[in-house]
């Protein structure tokens, strides 16, 4: 069976909506035959992650947390993968981070030492919650319509899709999201611009290949 | 009125017809709601920039009808 390892921290608000909204994901890679290594709260750490990678040789790695151009962090924003000084961890595999920025200069190098590919941002990831929902996240719409598109690349790789078709329908996840506001009276009309900010800051990366942001 | 000053009073605009449950949530900087927006906006604060950068690519894709394709 195909291995993929999950990180997902979750020690304050935004890291809990990502952990929550993970959660699926993990039900979704053991009814698709995957091995499952989640790294789940406090397990995210540079030497759990590290050891999860080396023992298992995982075709997937799917990241979850806070990140920055050139690092991404674990449990309370301890960095986990550092470009320039561990981007190789990600060699033979396929990475999804769903994180701020990382596509920037981890994505690249990561690619450059050998990953298969990089889906993530080059920018910040926002999304928008509702005051009051913070103990049910699931249950957030507001929230749903940025997670749904961004966690379609996750769902479309645990599908055995190939990289570039997961960022292809995660563009149109997010492209819908956008019309059906646009289309709409609804009051939420105002998440549109943050909802576009999104789709056009994840790329795709592909050694010698970056599929950016399409007008789907 | 200086074309900087525009674009605040614009941006500050548009933060107040968010409904009042609304809060944004940057991944890496945390959670804000319209009010705390706009006092980042005010200030020129990172937050407040980057609510900003949104605003003008927002405006650039409607300029060029990315929107309505």
């Amino acid at each position: 069976m195909p291995k993929v390892v999950f990180t997902r921290p979750d020690y304050e608000i935004v890291t809990h909506y990502l952990f929550v909204w993970s959660q699926k994901l993990v039900s979704e890679a053991k009814k698709n035959k995957w091995t499952v290594t989640d790294l789940r709260k406090s397990q995210a750490t540079i030497a759990k992650f590290t050891a999860a990678v080396g023992k298992t040789s995982p075709a997937l790695i799917l990241l979850h947390g806070h990140g920055n151009y050139s690092s991404i962090s674990g449990h309370n924003g301890k960095v986990i993968i550092q470009a320039g000084q561990n981007e190789n961890i990600l060699k033979n595999a396929v990475t999804y981070a769903f994180s701020c920025q990382t596509a920037k200069e981890l994505g690249t190098a990561a690619v450059e030492a050998g990953a298969k590919s990089y889906i993530g941002y080059n920018e910040d990831f926002i999304f928008f919650q509702t005051e009051g929902m913070e103990k049910s996240p699931a249950s957030d719409k507001r929230a749903a319509k940025f997670m749904e598109p961004a966690l379609e690349v996750s769902t479309s790789l645990l599908a055995k899709k190939p990289p570039k078709e997961a960022f292809r329908k995660s563009q149109k996840a997010f492209r819908k999201n956008i019309d059906s506001l646009i289309s709409s009276n609804s009051k939420e009309v105002y998440l549109v611009r943050y909802l576009l900010w999104d789709k056009n800051h994840q790329v795709c990366l592909i050694k010698n290949s970056k599929t950016a942001a399409i007008d789907t | 009125m200086k074309t900087s000053l525009k674009i605040i009073r614009l941006v500050i605009a548009r933060l107040e017809v968010w409904p009042e449950d609304a809060k944004l949530a940057i991944v890496g900087l945390g959670t804000f709601n319209k009010k705390e927006l706009i006092t980042h906006v005010k200030k020129g604060t990172d937050v407040g920039r980057k609510i900003v950068e949104i605003e003008l690519e927002y405006l650039k894709s409607l300029k060029k009808g990315i929107l309505y394709a």
